[in-house]
This record gives C-alpha cells, structure tokens and sequence, in this order.
C-alpha cells in the first residue's frame, strides 16, 4: 500500500460529494423513524424463547463527511433471560453504539441502524382493532357471576394497581425494535428497557430536582399515578438503591450529590418500572475503586430483585469476571468471541481475546512492564476485507491473508472467528 | 440574599461614582462652543462677553484648572445627589423632561422587546431542532440580513417604501397632528404610528437573540442529561420543552442585563428617523445642541439602568440556575 493511499485525508470536493449522499440517505432513515405504521410490521418471533432479546447481523453506520464508519458491523448475539452479559472491548469498538441503538438513541441524522434486527420480548398492551389499549374494569361477585361494578354514573370503574396506576389489558410480543418507529419505541424506553450510562456526573438535568426526574419516570409509564404515589415509589427506589437519607435526597439537585450517589440515583431511576433488561454502559468507569465494587454489587442485587437480565458494557475485564455469566468480546464493530465467562477467562482463544488478557494489570505477577497488544486498530472508514486484527496478530497464518473469517463454534457456548480455530475444537 | 443583595449595592455605588467623574471629565474636555451658541451674534462685543462669563459660571465651567474641575465635579456631584439635576437650554428642569419622554420609550422598548422574545426564543430552539434544514438556513440568512443593516439606513429605507411611495404609514410621529381623538380611537392612531417603527427594532435585533437562542440550544441538545430523558421515555416535546429549555434559558438570562438601559433610555437612532418625541430623540437634540446638563443627567440614568440591570441578571442566574448560590 503506497503511503498516499494510506492517509486518510481526502479533498474537499470529495468530502463535498459524500456529505450530499449522506444528507440522501440519512433522510431516508429519519423518514422511517417518524412514519406511522401498524403494529404488524414490526412483530416477529423469537428463534429460542429462552431469550429476552436477540440481536442478529445488527449493522448501524455513522454517515460523516469523511466517509462511512460502520461502528456496528454485523452482530449477532443473545441475552438469555435472568443473565448477565457483558459486552466488552476497547474504545471505540462499538459496543457503547450496541447499547444504543437497542434504546434507538444513537445520535442521528448522522447514526442510523442500516439492517439487522434486534428482537426483544416485551410485555406490551394488548391492542383492540382500532389499535387502542384495552382497559381493565373492576368487577364484583352478584349472585355467582361476575359482573362490572357500576360507578354512581353507572360507567365501570377503571381497575387500579397497587401503585394506583390504570390496569391495561397486557400480552408478550416480541417486537423487533430496529425496525420500530420512534413514538411507538417511547412506550419501551424507560419501561421496559432501562439504560444507565458511564458519566454520572452529567446524566442528570442540573435544573431539576432528584425527586422531579425520578417521578416523571413514574408520571410517564404508569398512567393514572397519583402526585403521591409517585412519590412513595421514587423514595421507594432511592431507599432500594441504598441511598441513607432518601426523603433529602429526592428534595435535593444534582450538583449536591456526590458521583456515586448520582449513579445510585441513575439506577433508582432505571428501576422504577421494572424493566426486563437493564442496559449498564461502563456504569462504573467514572468512579473511584471503592464505590465500583459498591455499585457493582447493587447491581448484582437489584438484578436478583428485580427478576430481569443485565447488558453490561464494559472495558475492564474485572468487572466482567466479577459479573458475567456470558461474555462478548467485540473488536472494530464485530463480534471476535463470545462465550461463558468461564470459557473466555479459563480458555480464551481469539489471538485478541489472549492479548486482552495478558495486558491486565495484577499485583502478584513480578512484571516489569505491562504487556500492550502492538499496533493500532485499522481505519473505520475503509475497513480491510481480511481479518481486522491481522495486522497486530501475532499467530497469523496463511489463511489469515483470506476473508473475513466466519464465526465459528468451537463448544456449544464458545464460539470464535479466526482461522486458528474449527468448528468443535474445544471438545 | 439580603447580605448580598446590600453589599451589591454598595458596590454599584462606588461604580456610579466612577462612571459620573469620568463623564464630568469627559463633558469638560468638549470644547466650549456650547456656550457661543447661546450668544446672540447680533449683541455687542463687550455684551457678549459679559453674558458668555455668567453662563459659564451658571454651569460652573469657568475655572479650567485642574482644581477647578474638581470643584465643579463635586458641586455638579453634590446637586445631583440632592436631587437638582439643573435645567436644560431651553428652560426645562431636565427630571421633568426625562420622565416625560421615558414613557414613549419606554412603550416603544417594551413592546419591541416582546416581539422579539416571542419570535426569537421559539424560531431559535426550532432552527435547533432541525439544524442544517430548510427553516434553519432561511432564519438564517433573514436574521443576518436585519444583523447587518444599520438603523438609521433601514429605517428610511421602511419610511421611503411603506410611507412616501405606498402611503400606508405615517413617515414619522407618534400621532396624527390633524385630527383630535379620543378613547379607542386614540389608542389605535398610536398604535398605527408604532407599526413601522417596531417592525424596524425587531427586525434590527432578533436576528442576534435568535442565534443565540438557537446556538444554546444545540449545545444543550448534545448534553448527557438529554440523552437520559429520551432514554426514559418521554416525547421529543417534552424533552424539548422541559428538560431543553429550562437550560437554554440559563444563558439567555445574561442579556436581560443590556435590555433595561434600552428599555428605558430609548434608542437614539430609530427615534430620531421615525420622529417619535422619546427620550432617545431628547438625548438626540440635546447632544446635537451641546446641552451639557441634560447629557450629564441622560449618562448617569443610563449608567444607573446599566448597573441594576447586572444586578438584576446576578439575581435571576440564582433563580434560574440552582447550582449558583449568592454570597
């Protein structure tokens, strides 16, 4: 490769041209997000029921005036329902655009979810034919029957729940979230998926109070809730988090909170409706040792709590050891490994997996200096068509010189993509 | 609050003093012909002479030595704090001719300001939502245009197209000097000599609140926090108008600083185009006629309206903004 062709700069009238494409194409995709369309479209199946969410052959570009970063490059992997796994890689491998585009918040008109699917199995209301939630009466015993109670105007009384929420008619679907539209993704948001993210310190509203973010959750996803009620289930929730003084706390503003508590805050928020899965991008690399040990075991609690499954984002293979039940190792947009954690902790076989391994620090090792995988990870504009860790391999063989390689299962639950590897190697 | 609200003050106290020495200084370095002037040509020398050494003792210009500036300031100091601000040329006691000329300004400034804050604020978090789109570009160009154009120019250019060649405006005045009216009529032939110029103060100075409006908001749209609401669930309105806006608003509450000194003391220029007898056209005439009273005054009252305004602004960081704490 000549060295002109190797610099990424390229000229304006190029940039020019791309920038116009792109302006084509994204419009087409903000188009879709905003369009109405019936339900139907975006019902699917699950391929194992075991799952709560499946994404499969996800892509989602960035369109820059550079050129096309595919920060998500065909992934496909599962969350079985009640697990916790962990989505781990170096920065900028896209495992952070994973967990968003699962929400739908990756930043457009420039980030757009290109193909793929991201099934998720959802408790949804259960529609009539004019697409409208079907409530839930109370009713009483008259005589052995069942019958609606009448209020003094003779309409039936809308059923309640315990938190004084209206009662809807609900079912499982499974919806396929990367072809949703936005308004009909709003009522998963924050209801049945959750997120927490990595900066604490800037993920609450300045202006607002603590008690003000956390009830408009409660306000939004619970139709009907009292003023009080809401109340009671966000002191609730900040009392479960492990907050000392939970009254205060819900009265106070961010800045007065420390940055573990604001995470705790983050997570109190994230619980308030129960969500099935809790998305948790890096929760914890923006604080200090001792308090991310203390989150990590809330969040190893709250998920036995809460009865839901955990995506933990997250470059510090520490935390994943200390949490996961699967593993996901990511590089350049693909997915490289993936396994249980004993499999990538006890046998880790992608050269990448190995060199990820070796250059975490350990206080016994008598080592001189720590280890660093060589080399750099290649241009996200125009990625190679080999395999996007061969230039730092170290055990490159001659097949290496070929396409990418295809994933391949080497046990039931271990699968890699590398040529070193065939299929059923590990048995 | 209190505490500081006085310590505050105290301090603008100290700044007003500076502000006035540094005016009074000012006025004196002005060549004397404010005096000639009001010497009759036509009298005779030794007259004349006699005349020109009792106005300037009058206005206590007569000593040119540094002593004797200093002996002026604080005799000028000590009337004006006693609340003598002296009379202009023509007679008039200069608080009488302020407060008089204050309303029309005052109305003018007002009404002006609102139309730009309902036009600027909303059309800025709109460009913001939809930035590099067909409403964002045209705002653009449109808000530069009103930008670049300066007063006077457009102002006569509105006058020479709506009032001399289309006739559907009075080219200037505040009301029609032929007909006298009463009541609801009255209001409405006021109002029909404001449309021009209003129209002109907006489109002079919504372009910049819009562009700020707009660039804040794109910032805050970035933020972290934002991300977390959406994340919650709620609609892009509500994100928009609740979480969005209460932090737009932060920076915007800074101009409100500039807004009281020309809420009050009038815009020279556009009063002085379109005829409307506010205080601007009054600090106009007198600084055309070189009446020093009456500029010393108008300067110090803008001065005033200036350090309250800050003042004003600190406060309403605190009220607006929760992370800021007066001390």
């Amino acid at each position: 490769m000549s060295a002109e062709k190797k610099s990424h700069y390229i000229s304006a009238k190029e940039s020019r041209r791309i920038s116009k494409e792109n302006i084509k194409i994204t419009k087409q995709f903000e188009k879709a997000k905003k369009r109405k369309i019936p339900e139907a479209e975006y019902l699917t199946e699950m391929k194992d029921d075991n799952n709560i969410i499946e994404f499969d052959d996800l892509h989602t570009y960035f369109f820059t005036d550079t050129g096309v970063v595919k920060a998500v490059n065909g992934v496909t992997f599962s969350i079985p329902s009640g697990s916790t796994v962990a989505v781990v890689g170096e920065s900028g491998c896209g495992k952070s655009v994973t967990s968003l585009s699962t929400m739908r918040l990756v930043q457009g008109p420039s980030g757009q979810i290109v193909s793929g699917s991201i099934r998720f199995r959802t408790n949804a209301f259960r529609l009539d034919k004019l697409g409208r939630k079907i409530p839930v009466y109370e009713t009483e015993m008259v005589d052995g029957e069942e019958v609606l109670k009448k209020d003094a105007k003779g309409k039936p009384i809308h059923k309640r729940n315990e938190l004084g929420g209206y009662l809807y008619e609900m079912e499982e679907k499974v919806y396929d979230i990367a072809k949703m539209p936005i308004d009909a993704m709003r009522s998963i948001r924050g209801r049945e998926i959750a997120m927490i993210f990595q900066e604490p310190m800037t993920s609450l509203n300045p202006v607002f109070t603590i008690g003000n973010q956390l009830d408009e959750v409660a306000f939004l996803h619970i139709k009907g809730i009292s003023k009080a009620a809401a109340k009671q289930r966000s002191i609730e929730m900040l009392e479960l988090v492990g907050i000392a003084d939970p009254v205060g706390v819900y009265k106070k503003y961010p800045h007065e909170l420390s940055g573990g508590m604001r995470q705790r805050v983050m997570i109190a928020m994230s619980l308030l409706c129960n969500p099935r899965l809790i998305i948790a991008d890096e929760p914890t690399t923006a604080l200090d040792v001792t308090i991310q040990a203390q989150i990590l075991d809330l969040l190893r609690e709250i998920k036995g709590k809460i009865n839901g499954s955990i995506m933990l984002i997250t470059h510090d293979l520490g935390v994943v050891a200390e949490m996961a039940d699967y593993v996901v190792v990511m590089y350049a947009g693909k997915i490289i490994e993936m396994g249980t954690a004993e499999d990538i902790f006890d046998r880790p076989m992608h050269p990448y997996t190995i060199g990820l391994q070796k250059s975490k620090p350990t206080v016994d090792g008598d080592v001189e200096s720590l280890y660093c995988i060589p080399g750099f990870v290649p241009n996200p504009i125009d990625m190679p068509n080999y395999c996007y860790f061969r230039d730092r391999c170290e055990s490159c063989k001659k097949e290496c010189a070929g396409e990418y390689p295809k994933l391949v299962k080497v046990s039931d639950t271990h699968s890699v993509s590398c040529y070193l590897y065939k299929e059923g190697d590990e048995q | 609050m209190v505490k500081y609200i006085i310590k505050r003050l105290l301090i603008s106290l100290l700044i007003l003093f500076g502000v006035s020495l540094i005016l009074y200084f000012l006025v004196r370095l002005m060549p004397q012909d404010a005096i000639y002037r009001q010497i009759d040509p036509k009298l005779p020398a030794e007259e004349a002479e006699r005349l020109k050494v009792q106005l300037l003792a009058h206005y206590g210009l007569d000593d040119n030595s540094f002593g004797g500036i200093i002996k002026g300031y604080f005799g000028w100091l000590w009337r004006f704090v006693q609340g003598d601000f002296g009379r202009t040329l023509t007679g008039d006691n200069v608080a009488d001719v302020i407060f008089r000329d204050m309303g029309i300004s005052f109305i003018i400034s007002f009404l002006s300001l609102i139309l730009q804050l309902v036009i600027a604020i909303p059309l800025g978090i709109k460009c913001a939502c939809n930035q590099y789109g067909k409403l964002d570009y045209a705002a653009t160009v449109l808000t530069m245009i009103g930008i670049s154009f300066p007063s006077f120019f457009f102002g006569n250019i509105m006058i020479e197209v709506f009032a001399v060649k289309l006739g559907w405006f009075e080219a200037s005045g505040i009301k029609s000097a032929t007909k006298t009216l009463f009541g609801f009529e009255r209001f409405l032939d006021y109002a029909y000599h404001l449309v021009l110029p209003l129209f002109v103060l907006v489109i002079l100075s919504v372009g910049s609140m819009m562009r700020y409006t707009r660039t804040n908001t794109l910032e805050v749209l970035n933020a972290d926090y934002i991300r977390t609401a959406r994340a919650k669930g709620l609609s892009e309105k509500k994100v928009v108008y609740k979480h969005v806006f209460r932090n737009t608003m932060i920076p915007l509450v800074t101009t409100l600083a500039g807004i009281l000194p020309g809420l009050f003391g009038g815009s020279m220029i556009t009063e002085q185009v379109f005829g409307l007898p506010g205080i601007g056209l009054a600090a106009w005439n007198a600084f055309n006629n070189l009446d020093i009273t009456f500029i010393m005054t108008y300067n110090m009252f803008i001065a005033v309206l200036t350090v309250v305004g800050i003042l004003l602004t600190d406060l309403m960081y605190a009220v607006v903004d929760p992370r800021v704490k007066l001390k």
